[in-house]
């Protein structure tokens, strides 16, 4: 590459050290504030950017019990189930949809587009799941979003984007749809695998209404439903909590963000094994070898 | 959607429509829903149940008993109940609880209770998501706790629930002693065609507290208890330094100036907002007093007393502005002085005290806004298995057991040893048993309100002085018992106009003078035909 | 060319490749689509959808009367629409040109893993960092206040509110959006672009002639299928913030179905602006998407 200018180079670090500097800082704020002592909170009035007497007691008092460590599980398990399966049928679909000139392809793709644009209600969702008898079922969590119409279309994007005479000498080869997809148009979509890949985990792992609609007893909940009655109920004081489980407990404060540690840690550590299909010149690399 | 539900949905409207008569005709004589011509229906019977005496008697009438400590020896206030597991759905506002399996203090709950309680339940968010759906779905548990009006209230009831009247009207209930020991005010709240469709979850009467720093107010040498709206405005001039960021309120203390000028009102939402005389109501943010209110309201957030981030602020934050003093005063329910006094053990010499509101000038009587009745009620699912019905009543009589009882024990802290350890008399929870007691049980029954703080005295004299102080000025709400369809329907999108139009005139961004079209349009088009509602039910 | 009979073969294969997402979308998406006919229905649920009396166009009452209060959700709503398109959506491009034209590449991973994070964060949290930071009583003014200096205020400025949420809105997202691009920007071919340089080519001419086309197909997907969501704008975010400006200001079209049918427990209204919602963002799609074909773009799908 030819030689940016000094002045591109000091905009550019400059507008990146800026931007990191706005998402520190917060974030800071949120993990001072889960190990803050409760004195400090309540001097603070909310968030602390600094704790001389660090303490994982919000740590502590959200992980007694069990409760949390097993919708851990339950949301992993579903995250990784839930996004195979969605990445199989994906993939499967906006192939399909990328095969110029085939059989019925515009009206499935107009299909896939326009449910984008409606949404069925709660309660008709509801009851299909229900004829379908998948209540109480992990399966309820996965099934009805098995398919995002926006992953269909932007994979599909890139499927047009892989040049067609790769594809056709491989016909001529005699390979056959199957073949084609899995050993020429895969390896050359590392990146949007990697991408389609993480919206639906991160989709699967924040997922938390379809559970309480469609799971029976809480102690199937996954992760996100959990941790929401610990943040969600904000109301007025004293309106009906039992208050009495609530003395000795950290700030509330304090427990939610160790809350949002908790459940964004998990994201963050499998992001770098995502990141590096990102690599530039993956692709032609691919095509050249 | 598919066959079998429809024809169940034909099933469940027949029973509605035609087979009506036959289920009610075992209903107690008096009374029959099915005819048009209903009698009012005799409330059940009022009698106090009580496992200890307190420290401080439940008087006046509406004023919950105090107990400063436990009772040391608990007796047994009902019978276990025999039969098959019962199921219910429920709401909680709280964190969940350890399953079945692993939950020492429900397992003991189901030992000593003697039937199988299986409970799901929701985060109180969620829940009215969660009943539409599983009533759309037809397949109800047991028993459904019911939170606020839905439209159609009476007819989904009378489709989807078991009309309680023949069990529970008049002396039915001494059969469930508990249950005989609820407030008659909450079960007028489970009351809709004349038919009595499930248990109340009590509520102190006392209602919609004014939280005082007290320690503050103190330190500030200001006294407990303005006596006039000038004296009122001093006060929280002198609560307010802006420049320590110290101000005087947490939220526009809106329901007190309306009390001040008079006038009952909880907005926004304009619960007690109708006001009856001699059989005629009133809405009484057409009154004059309401446009004096928001004057005065304009006039104390300009003075700058009130915190600025307040407009929206959620209630966990106005809370941390209280334990942190950034201001002296929030506005909560009843139920919030342990909440405060749990979180505000490390603020050296905290202390709450409710205050009253004053009149305006001083003098003549003052007002108050009573508090909702109850938390919500539990029905029971739709069956004619009077067996099945009794026996699910008896485990919620249980669930009522008193302050005091080996009941009440095993519901509020359990196995002694295990979930809780006493301290003196004072059960305190251990850490498992703080988890484990989660399980929102409460949200399906329990017996009136008792003011109980352990080991703070102090707190449980504060609050008690506060109900003795203010239960005798609440005015009582005419709407209560009564049901307007208006109200449940149509009323609630013009309701939410006529809030945001105050929020805009609270905020200042719309003068006082926008009151009156915004309430005009609201009588106009729904106000007049609540009232004519309301003053035909409260005719019979 | 393939034979008639090849191209039966390939698209019988195709076909039932597509088979397992079109059975989902059919199963999940199609047949409770179909309860959206609660639109034209006075919905009770204990009565479900086959027993609720029908109500012709009521639930479509203030859409069609052009009530005050929904006309203003909807001109809110199309307001922070086209900020958002015009403000928002250029900055991951640009976020990712920039990535992409750092060298190091473990700085460009540290950088990128740092700014995608505030995506994860829900807007109850987001909001209430924000509120600390730059409310009226939060840190910034407090210091300002304490040095005697003027407050500013951000927060409960009726005016300033649409701006206030976009900028949130570039806050958590920016980074996270960057994620499509970069991947696109990946294939962009280094023998190009070194063939570029031999020529001479300047960066502003390296970025228009090899990046930018690499990535425009993308972009002009991207930007479709934004606008068919004109009429949503993040619901969440603006009913927390809804009651620091009134509604006035930060009304918007699903704002006002929840404030006006949900609330209320009116099913009808809420699915009644929901198709509407639909029935737009039908027109809109369709609409740019000729658009696109007219500029010689891919678009959707292709004519």
């Amino acid at each position: 590459m030819g030689e940016p200018s000094r002045l591109a180079i000091g905009a550019r670090g400059l507008v990146l050290g800026l931007g990191c500097l706005a998402v520190v800082v917060p974030f800071w704020a949120v993990l001072t504030t889960s190990i803050a002592s409760p004195e400090e909170i309540s001097r603070a009035g909310g968030f602390v950017l600094w704790t001389r007497e660090p303490t994982l007691d919000a740590y502590r008092a959200v992980l007694s019990g069990g409760i949390v460590t097993r919708a851990l599980m339950v949301s992993a398990g579903i995250t990784v189930v839930g996004t195979a399966l969605s990445l199989v049928a994906t993939i499967t679909l906006a192939y399909a949809l990328s095969r110029p000139g085939s059989l019925l392809h515009k009206p499935i793709l107009l299909m896939t587009v326009f449910t984008l644009l409606f949404n069925p209600g709660i309660i008709p969702m509801y009851l299909t799941v229900k004829q379908l008898g998948l209540l109480d079922n992990y399966l309820a969590l996965i099934l009805p979003v098995l398919v995002n119409a926006f992953n269909v279309i932007v994979m599909r994007a890139f499927f047009l984007e892989i040049p067609g005479e790769l594809l056709e000498s491989a016909f001529m080869d005699g390979a056959g749809e199957v073949r084609i997809l899995l050993r020429i148009v895969l390896p050359l979509s590392k990146a949007v695998v990697a991408v389609i890949g993480l919206f639906y985990a991160v989709a699967y792992w924040n997922a938390f209404f379809s559970a309480m609609l469609y799971l029976q007893s809480p102690e199937k909940w996954p992760l996100q439903l959990v941790l929401r009655t610990y943040v969600v109920n904000d109301t007025p004081i004293g309106s009906d909590q039992l208050s009495s489980n609530l003395e000795n407990l950290p700030p509330q404060i304090s427990v939610q963000m160790a809350i949002l540690v908790i459940s964004i840690l998990p994201i963050l550590l499998i992001y770098p094994f995502i990141q590096k299909h990102f690599a530039k010149g993956l692709m032609v690399g691919a095509v050249k070898g | 959607m598919a066959p079998t539900l429809s024809r169940r949905r034909v099933l469940a409207l027949g029973a509605a429509a035609g087979l009506g008569p036959l289920l009610g005709a075992c209903g107690d004589g008096g009374s029959s829903s099915s005819n048009g011509s209903t009698g009012p229906v005799k409330l059940p019977t009022y009698k106090p149940v009580t496992a200890a005496t307190p420290d401080l008697a439940a008087e006046p009438a509406g004023v919950s008993p105090g107990y400063f400590t436990y009772p040391t020896a608990s007796s047994a206030a009902s019978q276990p109940v025999q039969g098959e597991a019962v199921t219910a759905l429920t709401y909680t506002y709280d964190p969940i609880a350890p399953a079945l399996g692993s939950n020492p203090y429900w397992q003991n709950l189901n030992d000593k209770l003697g039937t199988e309680l299986k409970i799901t339940y929701v985060a109180s968010a969620d829940y009215k998501s969660r009943v539409a759906t599983t009533i759309a779905g037809g397949d109800l548990p047991d028993m459904v706790a019911i939170q606020g009006v839905v439209q159609q209230m009476p007819a989904m009831l009378k489709t989807t629930f078991t009309d309680l009247t023949e069990y529970l009207s008049g002396d039915a209930v001494l059969a469930y002693p508990n249950l005989a020991g609820l407030p008659t005010d909450a079960w007028r709240s489970v009351v809709y065609d004349q038919r009595i469709w499930g248990i109340p979850v009590p509520r102190a009467r006392i209602g919609t507290v004014l939280y005082t720093r007290a320690d503050l107010l103190a330190k500030a040498g200001l006294s407990l208890q303005p006596t006039s709206w000038d004296e009122f405005k001093q006060m929280a001039a002198a609560l307010t330094d802006e420049r320590a960021g110290r101000w005087a309120f947490g939220q526009i203390p809106f329901n007190t100036i309306l009390e001040m000028n008079g006038i009952t009102g909880n907005w926004p939402g304009g619960a007690g907002a109708w006001q009856a005389k001699d059989g005629v109501f009133t809405h009484t943010g057409t009154t004059p007093q309401f446009t004096q209110a928001l004057q005065d309201t304009v006039e104390l957030v300009k003075s700058g007393v009130i915190h600025p981030d307040q407009a929206g602020a959620p209630n966990t934050k106005r809370n941390q502005w209280m334990l942190a003093g950034t201001t002296s005063f929030t506005i909560g329910l009843y139920a919030g002085w342990g909440k405060f006094y749990g979180q505000a053990k490390d603020v050296p010499g905290f202390r709450l005290t409710g205050m009253l509101s004053p009149t305006r000038d001083g003098t003549g009587t003052r007002v108050r806004t009573p508090g909702p009745t109850l938390s919500s009620f539990t029905a029971i699912a739709k069956t004619d298995d009077a067996n099945r019905i009794k026996q699910i009543l008896q485990v919620l009589n249980w669930l009522c057991s008193p302050f005091g009882s080996s009941e009440y024990l095993a519901l509020r802290y359990g196995v002694e040893g295990q979930t809780f350890n006493r301290n003196g008399s004072d059960p305190t929870l251990t850490e498992g048993g703080r988890s484990q007691t989660l399980l929102p049980v409460r949200y399906l029954a329990e017996a009136s309100p008792v003011i109980y703080e352990p080991g703070n005295r102090q707190a449980v004299q504060d609050q008690y002085d506060h109900q003795v102080a203010g239960v005798p000025l609440a005015v009582p709400d005419p709407t209560l018992g009564l049901y307007s369809e208006t109200v449940a329907s149509k009323a609630a999108s013009e309701q939410q106009e006529l809030d945001s139009v105050l929020l805009e005139i609270q905020l200042g961004n719309k003068p006082v003078s926008a009151w009156q079209p915004a309430i005009k349009q609201f009588m106009d088009r729904v106000g007049n035909k609540i009232k004519a509602e309301y003053e035909e039910q409260a005719g019979r | 060319m393939h034979s008639q009979r090849n191209r039966w073969r390939r698209d019988r294969v195709l076909l039932l490749l597509a088979l397992p997402g079109v059975t989902a979308l059919l199963l999940f998406h199609y047949l409770p689509l179909g309860g959206n006919i609660i639109a034209f229905q006075d919905f009770q649920p204990f009565l479900g959808i086959w027993h609720s009396p029908y109500v012709g166009l009521d639930n479509f009452e203030p859409v069609l009367t052009g009530d005050p209060v929904f006309l203003n959700a909807l001109v809110n709503t199309l307001i922070i629409t086209l900020i958002q398109v015009v403000f928002v959506f250029p900055l991951p491009i640009c976020l990712a040109l920039i990535l992409n034209a750092t060298i190091s590449e473990r700085l460009k991973r540290l950088t990128q893993s740092i700014l995608y994070m505030p995506h994860f964060l829900s807007w109850v949290i987001v909001v209430a960092l924000f509120q600390q930071m730059f409310g009226n009583g939060g840190m910034l003014n407090g210091w300002l206040r304490s040095a005697d200096l003027s407050t500013f205020h951000i927060v409960g400025v009726p005016e300033l509110f649409k701006l206030m949420i976009t900028s949130q809105v570039i806050w958590k997202d920016t980074g996270w959006s960057t994620i499509i691009f970069l991947a696109a920007l990946s294939r962009v071919d280094p023998a190009q672009m070194e063939a570029a340089v031999v020529d001479g080519a300047s960066a502003v001419r390296r970025l228009w002639h090899v990046t930018l086309p690499s990535i425009r197909a993308v972009i002009v997907l991207l930007l479709i299928l934004r606008l068919g969501d004109s009429l949503s704008v993040g619901f969440e975010q603006i009913i927390l913030q809804q009651a620091q400006v009134g509604a006035g200001a930060s009304e918007v079209l699903d704002t006002y179905v929840y404030n006006h049918g949900i609330v209320g427990g009116d099913w009808g209204t809420a699915a009644a602006v929901g198709l509407i919602k639909g029935i737009v963002g039908v027109a809109l799609v369709l609409g740019a998407n000729r658009a696109a074909h007219a500029l010689g773009e891919q678009g959707v799908y292709t004519k």
